[in-house]
């Protein structure tokens, strides 16, 4: 197929991301004394004008598809193959938007006070965003790598932006270290993958596997290829075994930017897992069902069972996206070999995507609000009394919380139970239980926020928290979205549900 | 009279109890006793119009009001509706009549100053009690006699307790209910036991029930059948519980703690013989199982004999009393149990008239000496107190069974049927074993104990010289004590306590006229009773071999000889040579007898080590400490703290933060799974 | 007015909202006022539903349906409420009890009013939805809402070791209804499997057949959690912790409605959807229920504070409803549901009185009362009446409930209905015990002698209870009549699941997605 600049509008949200990102940039170094706000709005409108192209976009698909002589849900490739064009990936960039603009807005007064000023920090966003979208959308395993190698090293620089914080730094380090070793092994697998298939594209791949007597337990090299790619993304997701990086990182990075990890990279991540397991790998499914299973429930446990006795806000909220990360896995797991359409709910890791980017978003703008001279205070302790000082911040947070555990009527609980009906609709009841297990245990941590905002008297050397705009108005809104979106979910899941669905025709068979 | 018009005799005590209640403080002793004695006699009126009804009618003949539909779901369908039969009449018009005048006497009795405002309680209760034990009688189902049943135990919860300042009176209210409750439970597995055995034919109404049963006896597994027994013996539970009886009879002395009227009133003249009342209104069951009766009529007889030997040791008079009613309500129940139940429950009236008296005059000797009732402390009291004293003696006379007097024809009764009882009736051990004559020697035995203790009674508290009266040795048996009327010599008392003393005299002198027996010659008045009833036991044929009728005189001549001797016996120790008392005790009596009898041959002690200990003990120390805070809890608690553990132990040693060891984990994580697809393929 | 249930349900959370947000004095009235208006507007459905009137289903008699109405179609989850004679009488039972509970706390709570009475009103909503629900996804939504302003309830405004308690209450239930989802996914995915489309509908549910071993699998999760809220023995552990360190509303709801949940919920969902499981656990279940009634009593007895003794009879009573329920018959199911509004009443009554002295005395340790009927006679009556209500003397509601309950049970499970008599005659005791230990005896306790006797107030909200406590016990029949039809129609799903699957499949009501 000839290159055609029309289909560069498939692309425009990235391309705005990335021109708002120089732009950024320029301002921030060009102008004297750049204003903070000045920047903040830029950023964002950027966001917004990604995510307004990638609503056009969405909207122009069926037509594109008509134009292409494409039947609807038809296959749509972009830049020879190696950009898919379809619902799914455009309602990830719709997550991964809210998610940076989210982490942006709680940032915004945290980053003064913790005095992190450089100015590379709202571009940085943009650019490991823009990475993000193309991770979601890429059909071809070499975009994948690049795309996630875009994403991730912007993550690394974020992550140790807080240079007074030895923390920081560490988390960095540890961040980048694992994270190369993982990439590594990721491209090993992209490698292997082209040696038995000869292709990268991962529709190539799915006819590979069209062919009879073609599947993974025929292939050595395909299926430790798979393996591989396994990992990298485990890693990404922050899948046990592959979590251990998560805690520590979460914990050392600054707020916000844990903010944007434990959203944005989980969005992003599982819609590159998605894409190549659904689209390349489904057809022979029976091969990696049993070792995704053990993933998913290994990693419920850990997550659940380590965030227990965690007593730092954040580092509790890292464990809590291990567990996060297993619930989705749970439906991965689901998938039908048959093709997607065999099992209507596996819309529901879209939509959990889009909730557990609000809930996070919402609980991290109130980790924000705790610093003191300059230095985060994230122990849980901090929380007490803000019932009765701030009662609508403690609300609020409550809220939060009680989706992230998955208890009506919130976002969180109907993901939650998209996500089980999955599992047992799929045939894996038990892993439904073990989700349960989990579930259960983890309503725990998530009450001790509550316990101590509600039920303890204040702390003697308290923390008086920064209430400020940006952040108040990203819990807001976040409150807001779980709430409507618990008691309505009615649109946004039948959008998931298209949206997955938009994978199932590669599915082949 | 108009059947509707029963439903007013429970009507008017209910009535007399709320009136009371809602003008409480504001009715004073008289206004509050006015009304309930009013309430009362009204409905005595209308029962003896009922009994004037039924005894003019033709034989079989009934009056029922049915009030409204109470329960009915499935096939259980019970309404608010009265029955009266010949038997209802008679119990009614004992209730009733007997209350009536133990109201009028309470007015006299309650009218000590500390109670004054408090008396309203006590009146309200006690036409509360008349109201329940009316249900009890006149309900005609199962389900309304149950509600008067356990209404009867609340009442007599209250009215023990109604001193409840003193722990002990208010803890032996509660265990006069628990002892009740005890049998309650047997008495409604029974229930339930009778209902489903009906199975489509299941009905609670009495008369439906008859009905049924005779019909077709198969249903309850026929005569003798294994089912009728367990049922008979299961609600004959719940009659040891109500009607004192081994085992359960270990609450009625204790319930002596009460104001006397109640003791008289409850304790003896009614709710204690309301098990017999269901036994005669079930006998058409009862009479299916030999088993279930031989049983009845062995725990009378050892009651009987059993409470006997206790009484003759007290030494409070109400403990005398109590115990004495005790055995005589053994002699019902053998009475009862033989078959003879127009015996039994001419038993259960003539024992209404002399024990309520009894305890009356008991009450009016108390009063007179200011709550004194050890009988050491009393004597000579016929000196100061004519009317009563007189009184007491036809009641002695009655219950000793002196010829012609009431008790003498009941009991007399009694015995010869259980003497002359066909042994195959009373098979508990086989039809060959001659269970009625050991039964009667039994009896015959308590005859002659009874009249010894109660002959002791009156002796040392009538005759001789008065013991009591110096200060520090009065009495503070009773409620607080409030000092007055210390010293000087007992008065009699009030009019108002002594003509119902009148009245239950004369009654306990000619009661027996209700039921003559056979011998004498008395034209159609010769077991008017009996002929009165028998419509109601038609359905309980029970045969009695008429061939030693001609023993009949002579037996009951040799127990008269017993008893007249044991009086004597008596009246030597307690009246002629006291001194010699103590002495005779020594040589004749071995002293393990004496201190059992003393001590109620430790029954209370016994339960109270053997079951109710335990019971608490357990509970607290196994059930409380172990099973609740340490098995299940413990689990729980020990689940939640592993899982602690287990999340610190990790984020110690696994999340150790050194990025070599992540690194190795991940290495070894992508070798496993790597391993594990190549293997796979 | 044909939605009538609906208002009845939000009435409350929509009063709630300015509760919450004005200030105490006023929180106090305008939460009294609505729960009132709540009552009021609730009334009248005693009045509409028809007993006897059924619906085209065999086992069907809902009344006052609203819906469906699609709320998520892709799952085939709708908001469809309704009521039978059971859930009639335990929304009656909420309406009226919830207004009694805020009148009380007025005197009882004394910091963040508003947020109290706001969360009572929650509370409300959250109970009445659970009972109105027809949508299985709905009833589980309300079922959870329950659970976050009770948890709140406890935890704020309860005693010194309320954390423990309040968390202690959330995880049991938590544990309990995750497993009772998952159960609910598998069924909800059979009706998929066997009748195509989508549907969350009880009714619809109902129609599904299961095998027996799979039945078995989703009762045991189903009745765990059930089991859990009712509380069975033994997982009973969470409740007297709950109850003790509740403050006194809370208790009175606690006991009064939310326990209710465990045994409705067997009722309308884990016995009707898997009626051979029922069968099969029926042995099982009553003899936990058994031993429940005569542990409950036994531990009961033993307590040195009042609440917990309370609480442990609650404990026992609510094995007396499991032993109606698991009878299978006309006679025990109607008489323990009886039971459920018997104990609502008198359990809540007791804890109200309890709540009385303790806001006098400042302990409910038994030891520190004696002799109270001299210092306090109202309080002393009252209590003495509730007591009677509770070891079910006869003439009083107690008694209907447990005399049926036990009636109907002896013929399904002797052995179970005979131990659990002993249990419920054996109440007699530790009841009659605490009252003699709290009101007999001389007035000892010097701090108890000028206690003031119950006030108007106190007397107002106590008045209604008596009135039932009695009036139950009296005429029984309004109630049962009511309840009979119903309890029929489950019966005949429970005991006849065959030959009714035909005549379900036969009239369609799919209130759900296709």
């Amino acid at each position: 197929m000839s290159f055609d600049l029309g289909q560069l509008r498939w692309l425009s949200p990235e391309i705005a991301l990335f021109a708002f990102g120089m732009l950024v940039l320029l301002h921030d170094v060009v102008v004297k004394r750049p204003s903070r706000a000045v920047s903040l709005s830029v950023t964002l409108l950027g966001l917004g004008v990604a995510g307004v192209l990638d609503l056009l976009n969405l909207q122009y698909l069926s037509a594109a598809r008509e134009l292409a002589q494409l039947p609807p849900h038809g296959v749509l490739l972009a830049f020879s193959n190696m950009l898919a064009v379809d619902e799914f990936s455009m309602f990830i960039m719709v997550v991964i938007v809210i998610a940076a603009s989210g982490a942006l807005l709680i940032g915004h007064d945290f980053l003064r006070r913790v005095d992190v000023l450089i100015p590379e920090y709202n571009p940085l966003v943009l650019f490991s965003s823009m990475g993000m979208m193309l991770l979601a959308s890429s059909n071809d395993l070499m975009l994948l790598f690049i795309s996630l190698e875009v994403m991730s090293i912007a993550l690394y620089v974020l992550t140790g932006t807080n240079r007074g914080e030895p923390k920081a730094a560490e988390a960095a380090f540890k961040y980048f270290i694992i994270g190369a070793f993982a990439s590594a092994i990721l491209l090993m697998g992209v490698a292997l993958v082209y040696g038995s298939v000869g292709s990268t594209d991962l529709r190539a791949v799915a006819q590979w596997f069209a062919i009879d007597g073609n599947s993974l337990s025929s292939n050595t090299m395909l299926s430790v290829g798979l393996a591989m790619l396994l990992v990298g993304f485990g890693f990404k997701v922050a899948a046990a075994p592959f979590h251990m990086w998560s805690p520590d990182v979460y914990q050392g990075a600054s707020a916000p930017v844990t903010a944007f990890m434990a959203t944005g990279v989980k969005a992003a991540g599982f819609a590159a897992l998605g894409r190549v397991l659904f689209v390349a790998f489904l057809q022979s499914k029976v091969d990696w069902t049993t070792s995704l299973w053990i993933i998913a429930a290994l990693t419920i446990m850990v997550g659940n069972i380590g965030a227990l006795v965690q007593l730092d806000f954040k580092r509790m909220l890292a464990y809590s996206s291990i567990a996060h990360a297993g619930y989705l896995l749970m439906a991965v797991v689901a998938a039908p070999a048959g093709g997607l359409v065999n099992n209507p709910r596996m819309g529901g890791i879209l939509f959990y995507l889009l909730a557990y980017t609000f809930m996070n978003i919402g609980a991290f703008s109130v980790v924000t609000l705790f610093t003191r001279d300059g230095v985060e205070e994230t122990q849980l302790s901090r929380l007490s009394g803000l019932a009765d000082r701030h009662p609508l911040v403690a609300a609020g947070l409550s809220i939060c919380l009680l989706s992230l555990a998955g208890i009506p009527p919130t976002m969180g609980f109907v993901g939650k139970f998209y996500l089980f009906a999955a599992t047992v609709e799929g045939g894996f009841p038990g892993l439904a239980v073990v989700g349960a297990i989990g579930g259960a245990i983890g309503v725990f941590y998530y009450l001790r926020p509550i316990v101590i905002m509600y039920m303890q008297p204040a702390e003697k050397d308290a923390v008086v928290p920064q209430i400020n705009n940006a952040a108040m108005g990203a819990l807001a809104v976040a409150v807001a979205g779980v709430l409507l979106l618990g008691l309505m979910p009615g649109p946004v899941v039948d959008w998931a549900r298209e949206s997955l669905l938009s994978l199932a025709t590669w599915g082949g068979a | 009279m108009n059947p509707a018009l029963l439903s007013l005799v429970p009507a008017f005590p209910l009535l007399g109890a709320i009136t009371i209640a809602l003008l409480n403080r504001k009715a004073s002793r008289l206004v509050a006793g006015g009304i309930a004695t009013a309430m009362v006699s009204l409905s005595a009126v209308f029962s003896f119009w009922t009994l004037a009804t039924l005894a003019s009618a033709e034989e079989g003949a009934t009056l029922s009001a049915r009030l409204y539909e109470w329960i009915s779901i499935g096939n259980v369908h019970v309404d608010i509706a009265f029955l009266a039969d010949p038997l209802t009449a008679t119990m009614m018009c004992v209730v009733t009549g007997v209350g009536a005048l133990i109201h009028v006497y309470s007015i006299g009795y309650m009218d000590d100053p500390a109670d004054a405002q408090s008396t309203w309680r006590f009146f309200a209760y006690l036409n509360l009690f008349i109201f329940a034990m009316l249900l009890l009688i006149m309900g005609d189902n199962f389900l309304l006699m149950f509600v008067g049943w356990e209404g009867v135990g609340m009442c007599s919860y209250l009215l023990i307790g109604f001193w409840y300042k003193n722990t002990d009176f208010a803890k032996a209210g509660k265990k006069a209910f628990i002892a009740n409750r005890v049998g309650d439970f047997s008495f409604l597995i029974g229930l339930f036991m009778l209902f489903w055995a009906l199975g489509d034919q299941a009905t609670l109404r009495f008369a439906d029930l008859q009905q049924v049963i005779v019909a077709d006896p198969g249903l309850v597994g026929g005569h003798g059948g294994a089912l009728v027994t367990a049922v008979c013996l299961l609600l004959f539970g719940g009659a040891t519980g109500k009607s004192a009886q081994i085992p359960l009879f270990v609450w009625l002395p204790d319930a002596m703690a009460g104001p006397t009227p109640v003791s008289a009133l409850i304790h003896a003249a009614t709710m204690v013989t309301s098990g017999i009342y269901m036994i005669c209104r079930l006998s058409f069951l009862f009479a299916l199982s030999p088993v279930a009766m031989g049983v009845i009529a062995t725990i009378g007889a050892l009651t009987a004999f059993f409470a006997a030997t206790i009484a003759v040791t007290q030494t409070d008079i109400k403990k005398v009393l109590a115990y004495s009613t005790v055995s005589q309500l053994g002699y019902m129940f053998l009475g009862v149990g033989v078959g003879a139940f127009s015996a039994g429950f001419f038993h259960v009236i003539t024992h209404a008239f002399f024990k309520a008296l009894l305890f009356l005059g008991a009450g009016a000797v108390i009063h007179a000496l200011h709550h004194e009732q050890d009988m050491r402390k009393m004597g000579g009291l016929l000196k100061y107190m004519k009317i009563t004293g007189g009184m007491y003696m036809l009641a002695w006379l009655a219950i000793i069974g002196f010829p012609g007097f009431s008790g003498f024809f009941s009991k007399d009764e009694i015995l010869w049927l259980t003497f002359s009882a066909n042994p195959a009736q009373i098979a508990l051990f086989g039809p060959d074993f001659p269970l009625p004559k050991i039964l009667w020697m039994i009896g015959a035995i308590t005859a002659v104990l009874t009249a010894f203790y109660m002959s002791r009674l009156v002796f040392m508290s009538f005759f001789g010289e008065y013991r009591g009266g110096d200060a520090d040795a009065h009495g503070h048996a009773a409620h607080d004590d409030h000092g007055h009327g210390h010293g000087h010599k007992p008065h009699e008392v009030s009019p108002l306590m002594w003509l119902p003393l009148v009245v239950l005299g004369l009654l306990s002198l000619g009661g027996g006229l209700l039921n003559l027996p056979h011998w004498v010659p008395a034209g159609n008045m010769t077991g008017w009773l009996h002929h009165f009833l028998e419509p109601v036991f038609a359905n309980a044929p029970m045969h009695f071999d008429g061939a030693e009728e001609s023993l009949e005189i002579p037996i009951m001549l040799c127990t008269l000889g017993m008893v007249f001797a044991s009086v004597a016996i008596s009246w030597y120790l307690y009246l002629r040579r006291p001194q010699d008392l103590a002495s005779a005790k020594e040589e004749l009596v071995p002293d393990f007898v004496y201190l059992g009898s003393l001590n109620k041959w430790y029954i209370d002690e016994l339960y109270q080590a053997a079951i109710i200990g335990p019971i608490l003990v357990g509970s607290r120390q196994v059930l409380w400490a172990i099973v609740d805070a340490q098995l299940i809890d413990g689990m729980v608690n020990g689940v939640a703290g592993l899982l602690r553990r287990i999340s610190s132990g990790y984020s110690r040693v696994v999340q150790n933060g050194h990025v070599q060891f992540y690194a190795l984990v991940l290495a070894a994580g992508a070798a496993v799974m790597v391993l594990a697809f190549a293997v796979g393929s | 007015m044909d939605h009538l249930l609906t208002l009845v349900t939000f009435l409350p959370l929509l009063g709630a909202v300015p509760v919450f947000l004005t200030h105490d004095a006023t929180a106090r009235w305008l939460a009294l006022g609505v729960s009132l208006l709540t009552f009021a507007v609730s009334v009248p459905l005693w009045f509409l539903y028809q007993p006897g009137v059924a619906g085209p289903l065999p086992w069907e008699t809902f009344q006052l349906v609203e819906g469906p109405y699609p709320w998520i179609a892709d799952l085939g989850i709708s908001y469809t409420v309704g009521i039978d004679g059971i859930a009639l009488v335990l929304v009656l039972l909420t309406t009226m009890l919830t207004p009694i509970v805020i009148y009380s706390s007025m005197s009882s709570v004394h910091h963040k009013v508003a947020q109290y009475m706001g969360f009572m009103l929650m509370l409300e909503t959250g109970m009445l939805g659970a009972f109105v629900a027809m949508d299985t996804f709905l009833f589980y939504v309300f079922w959870e809402l329950m659970l976050i302003p009770m948890y709140f309830i406890i935890g704020v405004w309860g005693g010194p070791n309320r954390i423990y308690a309040a968390v202690k209450f959330f995880l049991y239930t938590v544990f309990g209804s995750l497993l009772m989802l998952v159960a609910f996914l598998a069924v909800y995915l059979a009706y998929h499997q066997q009748f195509g489309g989508w549907s969350a509908n009880i009714l619809d549910l109902y129609r599904v057949a299961l095998p027996l071993r799979t039945e078995a699998l989703l009762f045991a999760a189903f009745a765990l959690a059930f089991a859990i809220k009712v509380p069975m023995f033994p997982f009973h552990t969470w409740l007297p912790d709950a109850h003790v360190q509740a403050p006194t509303g809370g208790s009175v709801i606690l006991a009064g409605v939310l326990l209710k949940f465990g045994t409705f919920g067997f009722l309308r969902y884990a016995m009707p959807l898997f009626p051979q499981a029922t069968h099969h656990y029926g042995p099982v279940i009553a003899g936990l229920a058994a031993i429940g009634i005569v542990y409950g009593a036994l531990v009961a007895m033993v307590q040195d504070d009042m609440k917990k003794l309370v609480a442990y009879s609650s404990v026992s009573h609510m094995g007396v409803v499991m032993l109606g329920l698991f009878a299978f018959n006309t006679i025990g199911v109607s008489g323990a549901v009886y039971q459920m509004l018997s104990h609502g009443l008198s359990t809540g009554a007791l804890f109200l009185l309890v709540g009385v002295i303790y806001e006098r005395r400042h302990t409910r340790q038994i030891a520190e009362y004696g002799g109270l009927a001299t210092s306090v006679p109202k309080f002393a009556f009252v209590l003495v009446v509730v007591t009677f209500s509770s070891i079910g003397l006869p003439g009083l509601n107690g008694f209907i409930g447990e005399a049926l309950t036990l009636m109907g049970s002896f013929h399904t499970h002797p052995v179970a209905t005979v131990v659990g008599t002993s249990g419920v005659i054996f109440g007699a005791v530790y009841m009659l015990w605490m009252v003699q230990r709290v009101l007999f005896g001389p007035l000892t306790n010097q701090a108890n002698k000028e206690l003031k006797d119950l006030t108007g107030r106190e007397m107002l909200y106590l008045a209604p209870l008596l009135i039932l406590i009695v009036l139950m016990g009296v005429y029984p029949k309004p109630i049962l009549s009511r309840l009979e039809p119903s309890v029929d129609r489950v019966l005949l799903k429970v005991n006849g699941p065959v030959d009714l699957l035909a005549q379900g499949a036969a009239t369609d009501t799919n209130g759900g997605a296709r």
